[in-house]
């Protein structure tokens, strides 16, 4: 049993970074690089910063479970605000067992020690689904089905942050039929804040930016699917360049057609994007470069709960409504009907506006 | 009339054709504009986080044109901090040693926030600058 014998004292963050020689100012360009995510207005940036810097340093337990390392490797690859200067140097990663050089016993001695001198404070974060069915055999390892891994190492936490929509949901270990009875944290631990970041992967900077947020300033406000407002408060269709079009009821028929190519909406051609909630759209891939929609692809809807059963990636998100394959055409059609009288009503909006400014 | 000195405006936005997303961000800017000086409220516009096509990027800028100010800092990759043509409107760009944008944004203030001392600094400052003029008093 872990308990809190040997509670160590940490560092403030702002005690490292003075020690790294990390300037006020650079740390306040980091932090405006966070809330301007975030969408927080610019005073709130130095009273976030001020928060994070009188944060104790953290300690992160990463564990893995059926999981792909697919999130662990877009986080790694974070480019804004230099976040692998923060999880390796501002937060203690002290134990994950891909990255770190031991193995074995020594991995999981790192692991127990880290639970015991950080007991009730140190942030769990979980890649993978957990396995439940047949009292979870699907997955094991050290002898202990991954429930039971999951809440030993859950009791001690101040927070448990799902990375991934595996994490978060069951996602594609969850796909039906479901074999091993997949299942996300949130459905097996009832007594701790839990934080999803879904998405198949995540966007590096909302998983950072979820990290240093907790940091600042606790848990997060959520969504009923237990994701922070601040990155999936908008549907990606919200905030895509290609909506108004969508308005204007202009459509892709195929990928490569003068529509696609003129940025019309992708919707008949299977986008998620108005049932999707996540930052694609406005944070970007790549350090802004792309995003999936901007390269001609829609949305598969990789954040939301049961991702992989939500009918084809290529049929209208309408389609799954209708139980025959056959009547997928109909929810096309209805979903054309549906664009052309949004279009329809902000054109008369746009009439109405016009003749009231005159 | 006031008796402000004028604003040396080196591009005048007058004449720029605005297209009606950008115009959309121009009326946001202007109410945010409206509170600061009704309320001292700053605000900003992440310009990461907006919707727009290229070619409307281009367009605000163009829209915003340029004022008296220009700075470029370097910290761990280069900050720049413009003032547009319009007083209390500034544009920033903060980018990492690879030259790739951090985070690119609108802030209306009277100064962008980031350039002011804060709090801490100053209190830090008060006590190191007593430590040292008693540490110079000692050396008398």
């Amino acid at each position: 049993m872990i308990n809190a014998r040997n509670k160590k004292e940490r560092p403030t963050v702002g005690q490292m970074l003075d020690e790294a020689g990390v300037g006020r100012r650079q740390f306040m360009k980091y932090c405006a690089g966070i809330t301007a995510l975030m969408a927080m207005p610019p005073a709130a940036t130095t009273a976030f910063a001020r928060q994070l810097r009188a944060a104790r340093r953290p300690s992160v337990i990463y564990v893995p479970y059926q999981e792909c390392t697919g999130c662990l490797m877009a986080l790694t690859r974070s480019f804004a605000p230099s976040l692998e200067n923060l999880i390796f140097d501002v937060v203690s990663l002290d134990y994950n067992h891909t990255l770190m050089a031991a193995a074995g016993t020594a991995a999981m001695d790192a692991k127990y020690k880290a639970m015991e001198e950080n007991y009730g404070e140190y942030i769990l974060v979980v890649d993978g689904a957990i396995s439940t069915a047949e009292n979870g055999v699907h997955g094991m390892a050290v002898g202990q089905t991954f429930i039971d891994q999951l809440k030993d190492v859950a009791e001690g936490a101040a927070a448990i942050v799902a990375v991934g929509v595996c994490a978060s949901y069951g996602g594609v270990a969850a796909a039906h039929p479901n074999p091993t009875g997949a299942v996300g944290v949130a459905d097996i631990i009832k007594n701790k804040p839990v934080i999803n970041v879904p998405g198949c992967p995540p966007i590096p900077e909302v998983m950072t930016g979820t990290l240093v947020s907790f940091l600042a300033s606790g848990v997060p406000e959520l969504d009923r699917h237990l994701r922070p407002r601040a990155f999936y408060g908008n549907t990606i269709h919200d905030r895509c360049y290609r909506r108004r079009f969508y308005d204007r009821g202009l459509f892709a028929k195929t990928f490569d057609d003068e529509g696609a190519r003129n940025g019309w909406c992708l919707y008949e051609l299977g986008c998620r994007g108005p049932t999707t909630y996540n930052a694609c759209a406005t944070i970007k891939w790549n350090g802004g470069t792309s995003w999936p929609v901007e390269s001609g692809h829609g949305c598969i809807g990789c954040s939301e709960p049961g991702f992989w059963d939500q009918g084809g990636f290529y049929e209208p998100v309408t389609a799954k409504l209708f139980r025959e394959r056959g009547q997928a055409f109909a929810a096309a059609a209805g979903g054309v009907a549906v664009g052309a009288a949004a279009a329809l009503a902000a054109k008369a909006r746009k009439k109405k506006l016009a003749k009231e400014t005159d | 009339m006031s008796g402000a000195i004028p604003l040396k405006v080196k591009t005048s936005p007058k004449g720029v054709t605005i297209g009606g997303g950008v115009k959309a961000i121009g009326y946001e800017i202007q109410t945010l504009l409206e509170r600061l000086l009704s309320d001292g409220e700053s605000g900003a516009i992440d310009l990461r986080g907006l919707p727009m096509a290229p070619n409307e990027y281009e367009q605000l800028l163009a829209m915003l044109g340029v004022g008296e100010l220009d700075l470029e800092i370097d910290l761990n990759g280069p900050s720049r901090i413009r003032e547009t043509a319009y007083p209390g409107v500034w544009w920033i760009q903060h980018k990492d040693r690879e030259d790739r944008v951090l985070s690119e944004y609108l802030e209306i203030n009277r100064i962008p926030d980031f350039l002011c001392a804060q709090t801490d600094q100053i209190e830090d400052a008060v006590r190191e600058l007593s430590d040292r003029l008693k540490g110079a008093a000692e050396y008398d």
